[in-house]
């Protein structure tokens, strides 16, 4: 054996992951060798430096407590059975083959751990900077665009932290029909909430957990937080570069509020946007 | 009574995840760099574990099973892999002319025992750590941190023991050099001192893969 073969098992030396016979031929050359018995010792010491320098970074016990408060909370937020259907009743009218198109690829990817379309539409929506088709602070006006669009008055949540405001709204898209695009700024940042046809949107492999009794789905991606839930009929989702907590208080906040749209049109009469 | 069954289902899952907490949460932090953020990965990883708590077979290894859907859920939240895969591309290409640690002897040549371990603070160790791609990361963390073994890590991160093996001589080599260059940085070394090679430690990266390769070897 020689020393530079030794040197490539050092760690499974270390780590005791030699077979017996293994280990003791090992050793037979580490007792021969003083090169190569300074190189072990140098590669435990440096072992058990990684162990102290990287020990669990030490909590307080208050800090240790809010932890697992937490974890107690999610817990007893989690929703009993992960299987969700909606109730959604119209808003935008599906487009039938993109929808279809749209239930099938659900269907060939399965469920697993892939994200439903709404998470990547809602991330796109956020940061990609489309540009705005109207710019107003005054809910009003918004909903009264969004009735001229798209034939339903689509009502902006207003929201109690005192700094998310208002900037404007666009047609989006989730899945494969027309959404409302709401933004609003925060500080330096951008929140979008996107107001949608709940129908064929699924959430599955989305995180799900209670806020209130409602069950709220949740995403991570590149520093954006997403939310999606089902309320009164309508789809939403918030997206933002924003803590968990924080976005809880939105969620919160629009579930407190009476539907996002305001009158039911006539199924027939939806106009959809030329593609 | 479906609710009364639920509770208990809850009840019994708390009791398995609490002592693990602390656990997965510095997991987490490493992970994540990030407190808040390791938060939410924890909270991902205590709801998603809950709900496939029936797939967990009673009696087996709890931690290595939670730790597996940590792993899965931080990949799931940060598939940045194609950008880890340059950093690392790049570091492998460094390494070709990198000193290694601990290769040669510190400026006291009366003490050759003394290597410049003894100057680095947690906090370089911990900076080093971080700098390291996801997967390497993880390894270090679930051996040195967690003490799993080879074969829970492997199961940990759905690879072979083989991959687990070379992932962690990759890893620890990576994070020698990252702190050999940043002890040359802070002047706590010289550059050019680290001259007399041990012959192990210069040895061109040969892939640790298995222990046949280790038998192999040692016909020789
Ligand atoms: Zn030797």
């Amino acid at each position: 054996m020689q020393c530079q073969d030794m040197e490539k098992f050092i760690h499974v030396y270390l780590d005791r992951e030699f077979a017996e016979e293994d280990r003791a031929d090992y050793e037979r050359h580490l007792a021969e060798c003083e090169q190569c018995r300074r190189l072990a010792r140098f590669e435990q010491r440096f072992k058990a430096q990684l162990k102290t320098s990287l020990a669990r970074p030490h909590l307080r016990l208050d800090e240790r407590e809010a932890i697992r408060a937490r974890v107690m909370q999610t817990l007893a937020e989690a929703p009993p059975l992960p299987a969700d259907h909606g109730t959604g009743r119209w808003i935008l009218r599906l487009v039938p083959a993109a929808a279809a198109a749209g239930v099938l690829m659900a269907l060939v990817l399965g469920r697993g751990d892939i994200q439903p379309a709404v998470v990547g539409q809602s991330l796109m929506a956020n940061t990609n900077n489309q540009p705005l088709e109207v710019r107003t602070k005054d809910p009003h006006a918004l909903q009264n665009w969004y009735h001229e669009k798209l034939g339903i008055a689509i009502v902006p949540p207003t929201f109690t932290d005192g700094r998310t405001s208002l900037v404007g709204g666009r047609i989006g898209q989730v899945e494969a029909k027309d959404a409302a695009h709401l933004l609003y700024s925060r500080g330096d940042k951008n929140i979008s909430v996107m107001v949608f046809h709940p129908e064929n949107v699924p959430f599955h492999g989305m995180v799900s957990r209670n806020i209130g009794s409602k069950n709220v789905y949740f995403s991570y991606s590149k520093g954006q937080n997403v939310a999606a839930f089902r309320h009164h009929g309508v789809g939403y989702s918030i997206t933002g570069a924003l803590p968990r907590h924080e976005l809880d208080a939105l969620v919160r906040d629009v579930l407190h509020q009476p539907s996002g749209i305001t009158e039911p049109p006539p199924l027939n009469a939806v106009p959809v946007k030329a593609p | 009574m479906l609710r009364k069954k639920e509770a208990r289902k809850k009840a019994e899952f708390e009791g398995l995840v609490m002592p693990h907490l602390e656990a997965l949460y510095g997991t987490a932090v490493r992970m994540t760099r990030n407190p808040q953020e390791a938060d939410d990965l924890l909270q991902d990883t205590c709801l998603k574990a809950y709900r496939f708590i029936d797939k967990f077979q009673r009696g087996t290894n709890f931690k290595a099973w939670i730790f597996k859907i940590l792993t899965n859920v931080f990949i799931n939240r940060y598939r940045k892999l194609q950008r880890d895969r340059q950093v690392r591309g790049q570091m492998e290409r460094e390494s070709h002319h990198a000193h290694i640690l601990g290769q040669g002897p510190t400026r006291d040549a009366q003490q050759p025992e003394e290597t410049i371990l003894d100057h680095l603070m947690s906090e370089d160790i911990t900076q080093a750590l971080e700098k390291l791609p996801p997967d390497f990361r993880m390894a270090i963390i679930l051996s040195d941190v967690e003490e799993f073994s080879y074969k829970e890590i492997a199961d940990i991160m759905d690879c072979p023991v083989g991959t687990v093996m070379s992932r962690l001589y990759r890893a620890r080599r990576q994070m020698q050099r990252l702190l050999y260059h940043h002890a040359v940085d802070r002047g706590l070394i010289e550059a050019d001192e680290a001259q007399e090679e041990i012959p192990g430690a210069s040895a061109k990266s040969a892939e640790v893969t298995d222990l046949a390769t280790y038998r192999n070897q040692k016909k020789r």
